[in-house]
């Protein structure tokens, strides 16, 4: 089945993840069945502790489900090795962070243009790509500056210009406005809105904040570890 | 991941910047760099010592020795000295034979090493013109060129007369007459002691040289041990370069099938080989401060492998294979080592070149003489550093840093993504 043809660009079922807490297990997915469609904003809402992270993990391919599959881009991520599950991290997604985690001895152009070099383009074609995509953050004239040297927002729009360097399928954000104050949170939230609108890109973003959760195309609580079954527009 | 993206990041976690991590980087470049300077230094000196002792044992030698199988005679020396030639060297005959020197107080000296040679042999083979301290090299017959040392001793000058006594002749006058007691050899022909006058007086500044060795001419000494005249011991032979002789002595074998030639590293093998133990005995011992700069890479990359457990896990969120992650820091402890190493051999160097400067001023900081004349044959500390010295110096000190570096390296590389990116 071709990429285009993949209706769903997430896909999980009946997902179990537990970690071993002393010498007891504590399950922090329990069944977790969730589709997101190609080209959809979608966003996982819940409180603290309540597994989003871990499902987050689990789509971006860095860590595997107990039982259960997810599926991303058509792919199932249980069945990928070490070394494949880098490759397909490297290619298919992208990651935001609420702490933006840029490597502080790089400048925002370097760790902008990591990913690509990190998939084995060239330094040159890799340093293009991120010029570009952080000319459209509006950094063009941030680029030799290192991550200490730029506020909470623009390391942001640095951190997501580098989730997006190497035109991935599904854009993976955790709190991404976590760390930001109001203004700036917003600002990137409409970023990820005119992504999805310009570029047609796939995201998952996670939050804690029910407003932030509402202005995704669509909304999904996670309650101790399940997908609850109401749409968050009605709670 | 390219190499080049593995290089460029390992580089860019060791570059210098105003961080605890730079301080650290930079102290693990000085440890490096500080072993491989001591041992540049080290093995230069040590290097240049036995040059300088090679150089000075060939000044009172020859640089190879042709003698009859088996210690027999040579009686027609002129045969080996001619084929010596043809090889490309030039030979002298020799007799040498230890020997009993009396004097008019009857002091009798059993130590001394009588050589048998032509003065001309002498003069231009060794230069012993610059070693005469009074007289004339002369060897003309009953003539005898001592050494200022058994001058000293003997308490005899130049125009003086000593008695020499060869062992041979004398043991041959009697022997056992098979009941455990002593007879005169009716066989043996009388023989009297020589009497030499003393023609001229040497120093070489050799210890054992001066204290042993005498010389008279070939037919004195052939006439003393009872040998036919123009018989020799041996030939004495002499190339054109010490040091590279090996064709020439491969064409004398080949000349002089029936004979035994030996080179002058061959009759020295024993002090040589020492010199060559201590250089490599002080290799091995100083390679452990490179050792302990390792460790100190070890320790610096463990520290350093903690420190950015998270932004490992970025990488590899970011989709840095474990192999990527590990090459990381692999190239962190070689760029170490590359570094440390190649800035060792430049202060090594330096240290080689103003060895003298450094001393005096040591000497006159601390007012000791660190290189006493008196002690050395040297006027300055001999250094020389030779390119497959540095070599072995610096390639095990790059692979030890690497290696040192395999360990941080390889935990780096097996750190769980999701883990080290909840790491705080």
């Amino acid at each position: 089945m071709s990429d285009n043809a993949i209706k769903y660009i997430v896909e999980t079922e009946k997902v179990f993840r537990s970690y071993p807490v002393g010498k007891s297990r504590v399950e922090v997915l329990r069944g977790v069945s969730w589709q997101v469609a190609r080209g959809e904003w979608s966003c996982l809402f819940g409180a603290s502790g309540c597994g989003k992270t871990t499902l987050l993990n689990l789509l971006g391919g860095l860590e595997k489900p107990d039982s259960g599959v997810v599926r991303v881009a058509g792919v199932n991520l249980a069945s990928l090795g070490r070394r494949a599950a880098a490759k397909f991290r490297s290619e298919r997604v992208g990651f935001v962070f609420q702490s933006y985690c840029l490597l502080p001895e790089l400048n925002i152009l370097d760790n902008a243009a990591l990913p690509a070099r990190l998939a084995g383009k060239s330094a040159g074609e890799a340093v293009e790509r991120a010029a570009a995509l952080l000319k459209m953050m509006g950094l063009d004239r941030r680029l030799r500056h290192r991550p200490a040297e730029l506020s909470g927002g623009e390391q942001q729009r640095a951190a997501i210009a580098r989730a997006l360097v190497n035109d991935p399928d599904l854009l993976l954000a955790d709190e991404p406005t976590g760390n930001l104050d109001s203004r700036t949170g917003r600002e990137v939230l409409e970023l990820f809105a005119r992504l999805r609108a310009e570029r047609g890109q796939s995201i998952v973003m996670i939050t804690h904040n029910r407003d932030i959760a509402k202005l995704a195309d669509r909304s999904s609580e996670l309650v101790d570890g399940e997908i609850s079954p109401q749409n968050i527009s009605e709670l | 991941m390219t190499l080049r993206t593995e290089l460029f990041l390992a580089w860019s976690y060791l570059r210098p910047k105003r961080s605890a991590v730079s301080l650290i980087t930079v102290f693990s470049v000085l440890g490096v760099t500080l072993g491989v300077a001591v041992l540049m230094v080290v093995v230069a000196v040590m290097t240049g010592f036995t040059d300088i002792m090679k150089q000075k044992m060939i000044e009172t030698q020859a640089h190879f020795q042709v003698h009859g199988r088996g210690g027999r005679m040579l009686y027609s020396p002129e045969l080996v000295i001619k084929a010596v030639e043809q090889a490309g060297g030039r030979g002298a005959a020799v007799i040498q034979t230890p020997v009993l020197v009396q004097t008019d107080g009857r002091r009798l000296d059993t130590r001394t090493a009588l050589f048998g040679v032509s003065a001309d042999a002498l003069r231009k083979e060794l230069g012993f013109d610059r070693y005469l301290k009074a007289g004339r090299l002369s060897l003309e017959k009953d003539e005898v060129v001592i050494s200022s040392d058994m001058s000293r001793r003997w308490q005899v000058g130049v125009g003086d007369r000593v008695i020499i006594h060869s062992p041979q002749r004398l043991t041959s006058l009697v022997k056992f007459d098979g009941g455990g007691g002593l007879k005169l050899n009716p066989e043996a022909s009388a023989y009297l002691p020589a009497e030499f006058r003393v023609a001229g007086i040497y120093s070489v500044g050799k210890y054992d040289f001066d204290r042993m060795v005498l010389f008279v001419g070939l037919e004195d000494a052939a006439e003393l041990i009872g040998i036919p005249w123009g018989a020799a011991g041996a030939v004495f032979g002499w190339g054109p370069d010490p040091f590279d002789q090996k064709t020439m002595i491969e064409k004398l074998k080949d000349a002089l099938p029936g004979y035994e030639v030996t080179t002058w590293q061959q009759d020295n093998a024993q002090f040589l080989g020492v010199l060559a133990t201590e250089k490599n005995m002080m290799f091995f011992l100083l390679i452990f401060i490179v050792l302990v700069a390792a460790f100190s890479i070890a320790n610096t990359l463990i520290t350093s492998v903690y420190q950015k457990t998270r932004e490992i896990g970025i990488l590899k969120a970011l989709g840095a294979t474990d192999r990527a992650v590990m090459s990381i820091f692999v190239l962190q402890g070689l760029l170490i080592g590359t570094v440390g190493s190649t800035c060792g051999v430049a202060l090594g160097f330096l240290v080689v070149t103003f060895r003298m400067n450094i001393m005096n001023t040591v000497s006159t900081l601390l007012h000791v003489e660190l290189f006493p004349k008196e002690f050395y044959y040297f006027d300055e500390l001999p250094a020389h550093i030779v390119g497959s010295d540095v070599a072995w110096i610096v390639i095990p000190s790059i692979l030890l840093c690497t290696a040192g570096a395999l360990l941080p390296a390889l935990r780096a590389a097996v750190l769980d993504p999701a883990k080290a990116l909840r790491y705080e």
